[in-house]
């Protein structure tokens, strides 16, 4: 059953996309910023998952964990290093930088990495496991699996810690959180942080399935933007419904029209969200006071 | 407590307060009452560290606070109600509480006894926020909303409470409320307050002393009999006029 796999494959995809979309939504509930260094910290879970696994010879576990905790790093550093110093400067401003940071990033990857594709294996093999009649390749499962656990976490991080009530108070009104005594850089950072480790996360998990490279940034950071805006930019749960129905239109235009349109179909999607409904799916309009 | 010296305090270019100085000792009611855009709001912000552009000195326990960041400020005891309340809509009304608690929290592991025998402090004050305690706080009403914004800063057991316009947008009735237990903070948990109001009168009627600014400067200070007695804060800012007398 060709329907199923397709079906499989695109939620799992689309999973991971929606790990990407929760990044840029950690970003932009922190700041206002769309972080265009998104992609790059994907870029960094499959390729640092690389090297640790491949050069330094890490187990497959710790070279994955390894390659995840470096996006994490390079988040923070990205905050330390070139928002937070210009912090007061318009939003616009910002956003340029990150597209600073993502040429930055991708060049030294390229020049300390090298420019080829590259794979891992699968977590627990290749065999195929039997579902309905289909074939579905167990790496799928993981990503599935994975992302789920982790959008649960950080759902109760958000629900159950103080830090993460912090998260949350200190981006609907920055100047109430400092007046409750919340240090609103440091929260800043955390949102950083936990942002390009979920990034990270997704690009360790793709990389079997769709090889990494230097610049894979790039395709990835805007599919993950396209679930973001498709769910309703900064909403975690319109993360999760635009990823899933951004892998499955995906999954399926590849499979049933030729998977050379299916980044147009993507892109046609975001097109026409932002034209038609730009606060997204779960998103509601903000009636702007003047 | 609080000494400020020759306070000024900019937004860009534009300077709202002007060589302001006044005091507040332990245990006093003082108001500040003055116009709409005369630095009341200015000089609150100045104290507890949101507004970074200040010059002169602002001096709590003999401490200079000026320059220092607003949770180092709430850490030393200083607590601020914001114009507006601006408390955390899509967080529940209990959660604005704890969150009020923040530094303590932070230091001593999450939701420890300690501050729930606080919450339970604050919603004896206020037994209303109890009933809606796991209500979003944005759907509170005006009244609600300005307990919870007065509870939220009592849970980092500060020793000089900084209000601002508490009575903003309130019936009467509520506003009444509010300044009884405006007064009962000072007389039952020792909280010395700085009160910023747009309604002088009542205002006046409950602090020991006040300060009057107009468009940025020190106009008039002493207590608040004086004030209530002054001609011509009366038809500035009592509303009373010398017309009908």
């Amino acid at each position: 059953m060709d329907l199923i796999q397709y079906l499989v494959s695109g939620i799992s995809i689309g999973s991971a996309y929606a790990l990407i979309a929760i990044g840029f939504n950690l970003i932009y509930n922190a700041t206002g910023i769309i972080n265009f260094a998104q992609g790059e910290f994907v870029m960094l879970g499959g390729m640092g998952s690389v090297y640790f696994y491949h050069y330094l010879h890490f187990p497959l576990i710790f070279a994955i964990l390894s390659g995840i905790l470096l996006a994490g790093v390079t988040g923070i550093l990205v905050e330390r290093l070139s928002i937070r110093p210009i912090r007061d400067a318009s939003i616009l401003s910002l956003i340029i930088v990150t597209i600073g940071d993502s040429i930055l990033i991708r060049g030294i990857a390229m020049l300390v990495w090298d420019k080829n594709s590259h794979a891992l294996p699968s977590f627990s093999g290749d065999i195929p496991i039997r579902f309905l009649g289909a074939a579905v390749s167990p790496q799928y499962i993981w990503i599935i699996v994975v992302s789920i656990i982790s959008m649960l976490l950080l759902g109760g991080f958000f629900r159950y810690t103080i830090t993460g009530k912090a998260m949350l108070a200190s981006s609907v009104d920055p100047v109430a959180a400092r007046l409750v005594g919340i240090n609103v850089e440091r929260v800043t950072m955390y949102s950083f942080f936990i942002s390009a480790l979920f990034s990270g996360m997704a690009g360790a998990l793709m990389t079997p399935v769709t090889l990494t490279s230097y610049d894979i940034g790039i395709s990835l950071g805007l599919k993950g933007f396209a679930a973001a805006v498709v769910g309703g930019l900064g909403r975690m749960s319109g993360a999760l419904v635009g990823g899933i129905i951004l892998g499955i239109v995906e999954s399926f235009s590849a499979g049933l029209i030729s998977s050379g349109y299916k980044d147009a179909i993507t892109f046609g999607l975001l097109l026409l969200f932002l034209y038609m409904r730009p606060q997204g799916i779960v998103g509601e309009i903000k009636a702007e006071r003047v | 407590m609080l000494v400020v010296r020759n306070l000024e305090v900019f937004y860009g270019k534009l300077r709202a307060v002007k060589s302001l100085s006044f005091h507040v000792n332990e245990g006093e009611i003082v108001t500040i009452i003055g116009a709409n855009g005369s630095g009341k709001t200015s000089t609150l912000r100045a104290i507890s560290g949101i507004m970074v552009k200040t010059r002169g000195e602002i001096i709590f326990e003999n401490e200079r606070i000026n320059g220092l960041p607003p949770h180092v400020i709430v850490n030393m005891g200083i607590s601020h109600v914001p114009e507006g309340r601006r408390l955390f809509p899509n967080l529940t009304v209990r959660d604005n509480l704890l969150l009020g608690a923040y530094p303590y929290l932070k230091k001593n592991g999450d939701f420890s006894k300690i501050v729930k025998d606080r919450i339970e402090q604050v919603f004896a004050i206020f037994p209303r926020l109890k009933e809606r305690s796991d209500q979003l706080a944005g759907t509170l009403s005006g009244g609600e909303q300005q307990m919870l914004a007065i509870g939220r800063a009592l849970m980092s057991r500060p020793r000089l409470l900084l209000l601002d316009e508490p009575s903003m947008g309130l019936a009467p009735v509520i506003v009444n409320e509010i300044f009884k237990v405006i007064e009962e903070l000072r007389k039952d948990m020792g909280v010395t307050i700085l009160l910023v109001e747009q309604n002088a009168r009542k205002a006046l009627e409950i602090s020991d002393r006040g300060y009057v600014l107009e468009s940025g400067s020190l106009v008039y200070s002493g207590s608040s009999e004086e004030l209530k007695k002054s001609k011509e804060i009366q038809r500035a800012y009592l509303g009373k006029s010398d017309f009908f007398e």
